[in-house]
């Protein structure tokens, strides 16, 4: 039986309907707050035009959170993909109990990252964690949470917890190589090396640019964790953008600067989108 | 906002009270159904009345439901209300509260306020001055102090915070009678403070005495020191750090404010008194980690024996003395007023207010007679509240040592910062701006420069 275009319409409505109270009713609220002093404390709203862009982009801690956002994601990314793809060529053979240490590894994707981050405020607290007491007992002496280490630290952790998933993703694109493409190289003498840098890693791009992209992008966003362990400080030294957002509306009040943030972030994350899909799409065709 | 934000509003609170409803008293099980009760000398029957309170899940929450348990049964019955708790989640309440206030929500009836969050909440609450007349001088006045806007006040206080200096009484005793200790605490003050001091009791502390005997207890300055640190500072980027700070500010003649309302961050008194926080970090006295500290790693620190003082809320003192949490140190804690040429100590409290927009106002106003006598807040403090009222304070020394101090310290040494609505931005500035000095991470005078600007601004003056 085939339907007319209008009955298409109406079956595709309930979607539409549930889209645009979800998405685009939350997106145009957002743009009006923007252009309004809207307070958390419920005082009434006037319109102030651009105000409220124009203090954001004359703060020079939105430009510092940005920049720290784009440093925490372009090295914790990397941290992980060296990690992940160094574990998928551990794991990309057979031995025992390969399950249950695949298991183990992916337990750090199934906890929450604020509760991760809580675990690992208890494991290096100077005085009862497990992790300085050991390091005490084998003579070092080091704070991980020392301002000189904190973003190590922060770094260490988002990784510990993010390098399963670049695991599995680049574990699945380690299985589509064919062996054939090993065999060869060996039989023409190419060294383990030689194969990693001449097959594997070429098959790989496409699979490494998409795992990164999406890491890249949540590592951006890293709230939880900063907010669980540092709040952002000492003073601004880890303070994320959306560390700033929330801070905006919630502390200090201001939800109208906290809109034209979010939505100033919006357009200078989207050219850098975009080129970054484009090249996705490309190498992966 | 309030009346753009009622959409939104309308769907938080929509989606609050679908959790609420699910809500029951502490017991779990559903309530009751309201049964009409009888008009004392008549058989007239009286509808009972369900007055619906937000508030926080905690030892206040626990405390809180025996009043109401007991009001209910007792009370209640008379005055033909029912007091039902309804609990939000204690992360991100103040937000959700917020939503429910801007939408002018009439399904709770009495709110959960703070001292530092009366100011926003004002507006949707009752001033209650004339409503319960004498029943607030029950309470310690620097308490109702902290719950007032504009002269007038809009909630009850029903519990208080306040600081104390926590220190080793063993070490400091021994500090005070040992001729060696006191030889090389003179040669530590000297390194470290430019004076040579005597060791003094706690409650005679300046900041420089603080200073030299947090030197002296400290290894990597005193290498016989029994303790790792002599302090553990609360130095997070966090509002409530700042509060800890603000002692130091207000003892050493500082405040935030003129006299006309001024901002008043760009003073000696800032500096000197982010000197303090900043010398102890550099010297090493406390550890560079403490950046990240809050409440419980500082408890942490007093609680395994590294540190011999900490600056605390009043509300550790319970847990420090208890010997199944604080086994190496709950028989040695001594509790001092906050160091300084005066004795300060911030204070605020926690209490409740009827809701403007509820319909069952003059319901709740008996409910919150009934809270507001000595009766209900005695049941309060037994079951492990901390009301701001003297005599109950007093009354409970063999049970809770602490609480005549807590009782003395808010009233000869407590003040009030401020209770306007600015009072959240203008933490979050200065946890922004001091917490990177604490760390050693920035210099006082610019800081003290930064957040004089910025606190201006936001204040329009």
């Amino acid at each position: 039986m085939l339907y007319t275009r209008k009955q298409a319409y109406w079956m595709m409505a309930p979607l539409a309907v549930v889209v645009i109270a979800l998405v685009a009713f939350p997106t145009l609220y957002a743009y009006f707050v923007s252009v309004h002093d809207a307070r958390l404390s419920g005082a009434s709203a006037s319109f102030i035009g651009l105000n409220n862009y124009t203090a954001t982009l004359t703060n020079g801690s939105f430009y510092g959170s940005i920049w720290y956002s784009a440093k925490f994601a372009l090295f914790a990314t990397i941290a992980e993909l060296i990690a992940g793809v160094g574990l998928a060529l551990l794991f990309n053979r057979t031995f025992r109990a390969k399950g249950l240490f695949t298991s183990l590894l992916l337990l750090p994707l199934m906890v929450a990252p604020s509760l991760f981050a809580l675990i690992f405020r208890l494991m290096l607290n100077d005085f009862v964690g497990v992790v300085p007491y050991y390091l005490n007992e084998w003579g070092i002496r080091v704070q991980p949470f020392d301002p000189a280490l904190v973003n190590t630290t922060l770094i260490a952790i988002d990784a510990l917890q993010w390098t399963p998933f670049v695991f599995v993703i680049v574990y699945a694109g380690l299985a589509t190589i064919p062996d054939e493409l090993y065999e060869a190289a060996r039989v023409d003498g190419a060294s383990p090396v030689q194969s990693f840098v001449r097959i594997t890693l070429p098959l790989l791009v496409p699979t490494l640019a998409i795992v990164a992209f999406l890491r890249g992008i949540d590592a951006f966003k890293i709230y939880d964790m900063i907010y669980v362990l540092t709040n952002g400080g000492p003073g601004e030294l880890t303070t994320s953008v959306s560390l700033f957002i929330y801070k905006k509306a919630f502390l200090e009040g201001n939800i109208g600067e906290a809109a034209a943030a979010s939505i100033l972030l919006t357009f200078i994350l989207a050219p850098l989108l975009g080129l970054a899909v484009k090249f996705i799409v490309r190498r992966g065709a | 906002m309030k009346h753009h934000g009622k959409w939104l509003s309308a769907l938080v609170t929509a989606g609050m009270l679908v959790a609420l409803s699910g809500c029951s008293g502490s017991s779990g099980q559903p309530s009751a159904p309201s049964q009409p009760s009888t008009e004392p000398g008549t058989s007239k029957p009286v509808e009972k009345q369900t007055v619906t309170m937000l508030y926080w899940p905690g030892p206040e929450s626990d405390a809180m439901q025996k009043v109401v348990d007991h009001y209910n049964q007792m009370q209640g019955a008379t005055d033909g209300v029912e007091v039902k708790m309804a609990p939000a989640p204690r992360e991100g309440f103040w937000e959700k509260e917020a939503a429910m206030m801007g939408a002018d929500n009439k399904d709770i009836d009495v709110y959960f306020t703070a001292s530092y969050k009366i100011g926003e909440h004002k507006d949707d609450l009752l001033p209650l001055d004339e409503k319960l007349g004498d029943s607030l001088k029950l309470y310690i006045g620097t308490t109702i102090d902290s719950l007032k806007n504009g002269g007038q006040t809009y909630a009850i206080p029903t519990d208080v915070s306040n600081h104390f200096m926590y220190y080793r009484k063993d070490l400091i005793d021994r500090l005070l009678t040992d001729a060696n200790w006191q030889a090389a605490y003179k040669e530590v003050s000297k390194k470290i403070t430019g004076k040579e001091l005597v060791p003094k009791k706690p409650e005679e502390w300046n900041w420089d005495d603080f200073t030299a005997t947090a030197a002296f207890f400290t290894q990597s300055i005193h290498p016989d020191s029994p303790t790792q640190y002599g302090t553990v500072l609360q130095a997070k980027n966090l509002i409530y750090n700042v509060m800890i700070w603000d002692d130091i500010l207000y003892s050493l003649g500082g405040s935030w404010y003129t006299s006309d309302g001024k901002a008043n961050f760009d003073t000696p008194e800032t500096r000197k008194a982010l000197e303090v926080y900043a010398s102890l970090t550099k010297n090493g006295i406390s550890p560079a980690a403490a950046s990240t500290f809050e409440y419980p790693e500082t408890n942490q620190a007093f609680q395994s024996g590294k540190a011999a003082m900490i600056l605390q809320w009043s509300a550790a003192y319970h847990e420090l003395t208890d010997q199944a949490k604080s086994g190496q140190i709950f028989d040695k804690v001594g509790i001092a007023p906050i160091p300084g040429d005066q004795h300060k100590t911030h204070v605020h409290s926690l209490g409740v207010g009827i809701n403007k927009h509820s319909d069952k106002q003059e319901a709740s106003l008996k409910w919150m007679k009934y809270l507001a006598t000595k009766e209900a807040m005695q049941t309060y403090a037994e079951n492990g509240g901390i009301p701001p009222v003297a005599d109950v304070l007093n009354g409970m020394k063999e049970k809770r040592p602490e609480f005549p101090a807590i009782a003395q310290h808010v009233d000869q040494y407590g003040y009030v910062v401020d209770t306007s609505e600015k009072v959240f931005p203008i933490l979050e500035v200065l946890a922004r701006h001091f917490s990177a000095v604490w760390a050693g991470q920035a210099d006082a005078d610019a800081a003290a420069k930064n957040a004089q600007a910025e606190v201006t601004t936001l204040l329009g003056k």
